[in-house]
């Protein structure tokens, strides 16, 4: 069996000096439902694991107007969030849904992020609500949009010290709303077959002021659709606008086969999901 | 080889024991501490033979680095009740049925329970999302589902 090192700081400080130190050859353990996973599996064994479940990493709160979310906040934890579901709806639905309760009482934000996959349902909501994330090292901090985090399956831009310790997004706000929606190959425990979903600020006129709209598990990163979002900007948010957004945002994604689904089905979920979580969004009945 | 001692309160009694850094805490609780109900399932949260509840909440124990653990406070089926002193849930799965091979049985009590703890009136979905995360290969889930509604019934 291999020599494993393992590292429970009570401090950021402390965490972001063992970082710095072991580079590359140090994984973060947050709630543990990928790396211990792939540890059991043999997938990867680390030489040095740091677990971030003392860094008091956990927290959700609402400061001069922006919502500032621990990287350690437990999916449990923000599906249930009052100020998530009101001002945030879409990423309390994608917590609030993801694979299982116990899986949920482990899983964190941060950790859903960095693990990079495509189908990332809390990235997927993240993204369309405009998160941005704070990128901690011993040398300081850098804010970036999430959507720039994503380089591919499994990969993103962090650098070798650096440790993910917050997401910041603006709540929501009066004519303003937020959907997820997921479709898999289960009702529960599935990763998605597709994902969306939509932030929408309407007028009092039902003008489409701003809109924001991510497609997940339809190409090698989430996909913010910015074409789609184009058609809808500045326009009469009408079930046709948003029929003609939905047909847009199939053009702006690149689907593959797998076993999972097909391409030609994460077209069709395209259509249907990006629909959805607009309507639902813009607060109007989710068929249509 | 890099060992760690482990403290920590399982079924409400303080415990120590010495395993791998990589040890999970379902290899712990099995091959440590001699806790047995904890099933091996999948070992990658697919299955949720292996659920516990860590401070309280349920968790997959296959994912959690006993390490992790240390210093907080651990619960399998064994802490919920005893033979003579069963928790209602343990009774109303002997009494309605509720275990057919009877693996899935101690992480569906957990989930179960852990439900039941937040939520004295559950609806049937609600008893159905509180145990989605655990799979039933005998597919008796009629059973545990009325076994977990006839439980809280009984805890009114």
């Amino acid at each position: 069996m291999k020599d494993v090192q393992y590292f429970a700081p009570d401090t950021l400080r402390k965490a972001l000096q063992l970082l710095g130190k072991h580079g590359t050859r140090i994984s973060v353990l947050a709630g543990g439902t990928d790396l211990v996973r792939d540890m059991n599996l043999e997938f990867k064994v680390p030489d040095n694991i740091l677990w971030i479940g003392r860094l008091g990493l956990e927290y959700i709160k609402l400061q001069e107007g922006v919502i500032h979310i621990g990287a350690a906040t437990r999916m449990q934890t923000a599906g249930a969030s009052k100020l998530l579901q009101d001002k945030a709806a879409a990423l309390a639905q994608a917590a609030g849904k993801l694979a299982a309760p116990p899986v949920r009482s482990l899983a964190t934000l941060g950790g859903n992020i960095c693990t990079a996959s495509p189908a990332g349902d809390t990235v997927c909501a993240l993204i369309a609500l405009g998160a941005e994330i704070v990128l901690s090292s011993a040398q300081g901090k850098r804010v970036l949009p999430l959507e720039k985090f994503f380089r591919g399956p499994g990969k993103t831009v962090i650098k070798a010290g650096e440790l993910l310790t917050e997401i910041r997004l603006r709540p929501t706000g009066k004519g303003e709303g937020s959907a997820y929606r997921k479709v898999g190959r289960r009702q529960a425990l599935t990763l998605a077959v597709l994902n969306a979903a939509a932030r929408v600020q309407l007028d009092a006129k039902g003008t489409c002021l701003d809109v924001r709209i991510a497609v997940g598990s339809a190409a090698p990163t989430p996909v913010r659709a910015v074409k789609a979002e184009a058609v809808l900007r500045g326009k009469a948010f009408t079930a046709e606008a948003i029929a003609r957004a939905a047909e847009m945002a199939v053009t702006e994604i690149k689907p593959i086969d797998d076993v999972h689904g097909t391409a030609w089905y994460r077209r069709q979920l395209t259509r249907v999901l990006v629909g959805r979580v607009l309507r639902s969004a813009g607060g109007m009945s989710e068929e249509g | 080889m890099s060992e760690l001692t482990i403290s920590f309160k399982l079924n409400g009694k303080l415990v120590s024991g010495r395993a791998p850094v990589q040890t999970n805490l379902l290899q712990f609780l099995r091959e440590v501490m001699n806790v047995t109900s904890p099933k091996f399932g999948c070992e990658q949260g697919n299955c949720g033979a292996c659920t516990v509840w860590l401070d309280g909440e349920p968790v997959n124990s296959c994912m959690v680095l006993a390490a992790t653990v240390d210093g907080r406070e651990v619960t399998t089926v064994e802490g919920l009740g005893t033979f003579d002193k069963p928790h209602p849930l343990q009774k109303a799965i002997t009494e309605h049925y509720g275990a057919q091979c009877g693996y899935c049985t101690p992480g569906m009590v957990m989930s179960a329970a852990a439900l039941l703890k937040k939520n004295k009136i559950p609806t049937r979905d609600e008893v159905v999302n509180a145990i989605v995360g655990n799979v039933c290969r005998c597919t008796g889930y009629s059973k545990i589902v009325e076994s977990v509604l006839a439980a809280a019934q009984e805890m009114r």
